[in-house]
């Protein structure tokens, strides 16, 4: 693969390896105290779900559908199911992974309904580009989505929510209701298969 | 062909999540492995793609566009009740029984009004929802009728019973009790009745139906009227 976008440091084992999750500003005690007031009928504090987790919770979807106007009509769909699903929500649990499970739901519903009738869309246009910088970055990135589109909907999934939503093995195997061991195989594989299509399309490390 | 053991610790690696022992194994199989270095290479990469440059921004206007749906929601998430809330039914029957039992508590007898139909000459139960249960007991005398009243609670302070002094006269009164007082015509008020009860026998002038109302006091309150109404006196 290329580094003509990113350099990615020699491997040096750090002394404090990294944690899988980044900081989305996630806070379990938050979410759930968000929860109940809504659940009180102070819809408004839905509000603070929303800014925490919209980010994560579009980009899931967007990876999985690859529309962007589409990926937004599913994301507002999203949180208005969780809204108003809210009493149904286990409190036990955690509530981005109930939320990434109602998104993922929807991104794979979406998905195979339009599998059966129409073509995939065009990519989305980032916003933000300079010209002379981001010609190769957006090549890679082009390169990189047409790729992930390839992926069946099972390994785009794990993709998406190892890399889109921060969730760990765990997580993703909850939202996805399946083995924590399957989800590893899955990821793993999916990211081979991503890596030998960015090669077969000149973007190999080697080169 | 690079073994699918070292493929594992190379994604662990990635995902931030291979402990120490994992780590110094992989740091030596691609430290012996230059495919295997260059594999590794190449799967951090794409990870740091996937985590950077693909990811997009969503549109400015989600926010708004979700709080407007849920402003506009006909459904509340409230709609369910919440775990505390699903008791709320069972604390208001537990309310409802509490103020029941209150009640009979306060109130030594509660009586209902029982209808000639209910009486048949034969001996007939008549339900009251009290300590107090009146009967109207059959007597091959047509010129006398009894009303036997059977007593639960021994704190019952008297037993007032009302008639029309044109249709009924006092005949008299068995049962254990303090005193048997007649304050004025047509009012029999009996003292200190005690259980099991007591059997208060009319004597018939006429033989028409008749009413007799039933007062009972309590320790601390007086019960509603219960009413009897005792039928035709057979002819002979």
């Amino acid at each position: 693969m290329s580094n003509r976008e990113e350099t990615a440091p020699e491997f040096v084992p750090a002394e404090d390896p990294p944690t899988f999750r980044r900081d989305y500003g996630t806070s379990d005690h938050a979410d759930l105290l968000c929860v109940q007031q809504c659940l009180e009928g102070r819809s408004d504090r839905f509000e603070e779900i929303v800014g925490r987790y919209q980010r994560p919770v579009f980009n899931v979807i967007y990876h999985m559908v690859h529309d962007y106007e589409d990926s937004r009509e599913i994301a507002q769909s999203v949180f208005l199911k969780a809204f108003s699903n809210l009493s149904r929500f286990d409190q036990a649990r955690r509530f981005f992974s109930w939320l990434c499970r109602i998104a993922m739901n929807e991104s794979i519903n979406f998905v195979n309904a339009r599998r059966a009738s129409e073509p995939i869309a065009g990519d989305y246009a980032s916003p933000a580009a300079s010209p002379e910088d981001e010609a190769q970055a957006a090549e890679i990135r082009a390169c990189l989505r047409r790729a992930m589109r390839k992926l069946t909907p099972e390994y785009r999934a794990v993709v998406a929510l190892r890399h889109f939503a921060n969730c760990s093995y765990r997580e993703a195997a909850e939202v996805l209701g399946i083995p924590e061991q399957t989800v590893k195989s899955r990821l793993f594989s999916a990211r081979q298969i991503l890596r030998d299509e960015l090669k077969a399309r000149g973007f190999g490390g080697s080169e | 062909v690079i073994d699918s053991h070292t493929i594992e610790l190379m994604n662990l690696e990635i995902d931030g999540v291979l402990d120490a022992g994992g780590r110094e194994r992989l740091r030596a199989l691609l430290a012996a492995d230059p495919r295997a270095r260059e594999m590794f290479d190449d799967l951090r990469r794409l990870a740091h793609l996937l985590d950077t440059a693909i990811a997009v921004d969503p549109p400015a206007g989600l926010n708004a566009q979700v709080l407007a749906g849920v402003a506009g929601s006909k459904v509340v998430p409230f709609a369910a009740p919440l775990p505390g809330k699903r008791l709320l039914p069972l604390k208001i029957a537990a309310g409802v029984a509490a103020a029941l039992v209150l009640v009979f508590l306060v109130r030594p007898s509660v009586f209902r009004d029982i209808h000639v139909t209910d009486l048949s000459g034969t001996m007939r139960r008549i339900a009251a929802n009290g300590p107090v249960t009146a009967s109207v007991l059959p007597s091959s005398d047509s010129g006398r009728t009894s009303i036997r009243l059977e007593l639960a609670d021994p704190a019952l302070r008297s037993i007032e019973l009302e008639f029309d002094p044109r249709q009924l006269e006092m005949a008299g009164v068995s049962g254990k009790r303090a005193a048997v007082q007649a304050p004025r015509a047509g009012v029999v008020v009996i003292e200190g009745p005690q259980p099991p009860g007591l059997e208060v026998t009319f004597r018939r002038t006429v033989a028409s139906p008749a009413r007799v109302t039933i007062r009972v006091n309590g320790p601390e309150s007086r019960s509603p009227e219960m009413n009897v109404l005792l039928p035709s006196a057979p002819t002979k």
